[in-house]
């Protein structure tokens, strides 16, 4: 397959929209049409070659490898129903990165605005700084979060982090700002600090891993944790992931179970006070 | 000859088997060693047991899906249900009753075999689905906590009935050679050696006077019927075990035989006197190991 490098040859000052990006993820595409795809930019569509300086060069893969380089906040919907393939970028970017990704791989240097993974289905999304609000939630007006793949940020979060979440699994290295984890129907979250209020408000099942001490509302009941063996597996695969040891040999978990006030089984460990 | 020892220019028959090779975890390696035995028990020979089963290795905890101590085991059987069938059985028998154990797929293929798929309904609704790294789990609440299994194991295809027999003057000797064999083949991947203590006394050949019999005594072998009939063992022998092996592929076998004769051979063992092997004229199975070959 490909290598293809793109990088912007103006300046972009306005919102400019990559949903068609993805259109190179179909393994029929013809890469000689690379840079007519049309893409927004100040809500007038253009051709790619308009806004980037493209190269391809051929890749041993079964995938296309794609870099991003020079982006900025005004960077919207990369990776849109992705698959497949696999899209480094560079620097920051901006809102509804991964939305409805399917598979492949994005790797993103930056920060990322809001709704980053929303509606994600599968695939790998590694962000290696910060993430705004609703990572891995629904998209506005929807009911289904986040539904398959994994997620990983190594910085913080903001609020509504895992909004109405279904399956799949979330890392975030740093802290998650207010309603994290509210209405999570399923999945796996792990979450360093909780820094924000209302945390895992109406959850119904899933499993929330919090790498510190926190005190729970009273619809959460205390219960015995039994699970060494499923956590120590999953420490095992973020370890492969992250090549460091996010459990340390002194950490006892606590387990709680609730939102009581939804009838919800969902599992919260937390470090014991 | 070799040290003494004859190697007889015949070769060992085996047959296509499926396998799938499943890693137990546990709390201790006492405990994770308890729940393979328990699952390897009654699993020398398809004849009757429905699967051959052994002990492939013990891991360290680094070696696991989750960081603690384990066993790998591996199991045979003739054809997929069997084996489907074994195994499900088995885990949910000898595993899951276990304390602290869990249980992870240690091959895989795209011939699935359900595990925690359908050991799952034992935890009666408060069964838990896992996805990590794009493999699911199944967390079971049981009385000590809850047990951890793969939705599946995996089979793979594999050979069964590698062999080779250890002729000499008197049991202690005879015994004292194929212990030290076992041994030593008992440190390979990829094999195991079904029979108690990898090795066995009723080596059977195919077929008997009696119709309802699908197997009875290799009389060819067997001492006392010297001089009743036909026999292949010379006048001295008054002894003879065999060392049956069940691998992945042809060449962990040839290899595990190689490395268990040798071991006789280099030891010099006082009245072991041929190394023979069971064939069975092509009625059982399409592999050959051919002893002088493997000894080369």
């Amino acid at each position: 397959m490909n290598k293809i490098f793109l990088e912007t040859k103006i300046v972009i000052e306005g919102s400019l929209n990559l949903k068609n990006l993805s259109q190179v993820n179909n393994p029929d595409f013809n890469i000689n049409e690379l840079k007519k795809i049309k893409v927004l930019y100040k809500n007038k569509q253009k051709n790619l070659c308009e806004i980037f300086k493209i190269k391809i060069e051929k890749n041993k893969q079964n995938f296309n490898e794609i870099f991003l380089q020079k982006t900025n906040s005004n960077f919207k919907y990369i990776g849109y129903k992705w698959n497949n393939d696999t899209l480094h970028v560079n620097s920051d970017i901006g809102s509804y990165v991964a939305t409805k990704m399917e598979s492949g791989k994005i790797i993103i240097s930056g920060s990322v605005e809001n709704y980053a993974g929303a509606e994600m289905r599968g695939g790998f999304l590694l962000i290696k700084k910060n993430a705004g609000k609703f990572l891995a939630s629904s998209l506005p007006g929807k009911k289904m979060g986040m539904n398959g793949g994994e997620v990983f940020i190594l910085g913080n979060v903001k609020d509504y982090l895992c909004y109405e979440m279904r399956r799949g699994l979330v890392f975030v290295g740093g802290k998650s700002g207010d309603y994290s984890c509210n209405n999570l129907i399923s999945g796996t979250v792990i979450i360093s600090r909780i820094s924000g209020r209302n945390f895992a408000n109406s959850i119904k099942r899933g499993t929330i891993i919090v790498l510190s001490k926190i005190k729970l509302e009273s619809h959460f009941s205390e219960t015995s944790n039994s699970s060494n063996s499923f956590l120590k597996l999953l420490e095992n695969y973020i370890q492969t992931i992250l090549k460091k040891k996010i459990f340390k040999s002194k950490h006892i978990f606590l387990r709680s179970l609730g939102d009581a006030r939804v009838e919800g089984k969902g599992e919260i460990f937390s470090l014991k006070p | 000859m070799r040290n003494k020892i004859k190697i007889e220019n015949t070769f060992a028959e085996a047959f296509p088997m499926k396998a799938s090779r499943l890693i137990i975890t546990a709390y201790n390696i006492k405990w994770a060693r308890e729940a393979a035995k328990s699952f390897c028990g009654f699993a020398t020979s398809v004849i009757a047991c429905g699967c051959e089963a052994g002990i492939e290795q013990e891991l360290k905890s680094d070696d696991t899906p989750d960081r603690r101590p384990g066993v790998s085991v591996l199991i045979f059987s003739m054809s997929s249900t069997e084996l489907q069938k074994q195994v499900l059985n088995r885990t949910g028998q000898c595993i899951m009753t276990t304390p602290t154990t869990s249980v992870f797929s240690g091959n895989y293929s795209d011939d699935k075999i359900n595990l925690g798929h359908s050991l799952r309904y034992f935890g009666d609704g408060f069964q838990i689905s896992k996805v990590v790294g794009g493999r699911r789990y199944w967390r079971i609440p049981v009385m000590d906590g809850e047990f951890l299994c793969e939705e599946f194991a995996y089979k793979s295809k594999a050979i069964g009935g590698g062999n080779f027999l250890i002729l000499g003057n008197d049991t202690d000797n005879v015994l004292k050679a194929a212990e030290a064999a076992v041994l030593e083949m008992n440190k390979l991947k990829n094999i195991i050696l079904p029979f108690p203590g990898g090795v066995v006394r009723s080596g059977s050949k195919v077929g008997s006077k009696y119709k309802s019999l699908i197997a009875s005594t290799n009389s060819e072998y067997c001492p006392p019927l010297k001089g009743i009939i036909k026999s292949k063992i010379n006048k001295g022998v008054n002894c003879v075990l065999e060392i049956v092996i069940d691998g992945l592929k042809f060449d962990d076998i040839s290899n595990a035989m190689k490395i268990g004769i040798k071991t006789i051979i280099k030891r010099k063992f006082p009245g072991i006197t041929e190394i023979s092997a069971g064939n069975y004229g092509g009625k059982l199975g399409p592999h050959l190991f051919y002893l002088k070959e493997i000894l080369k």
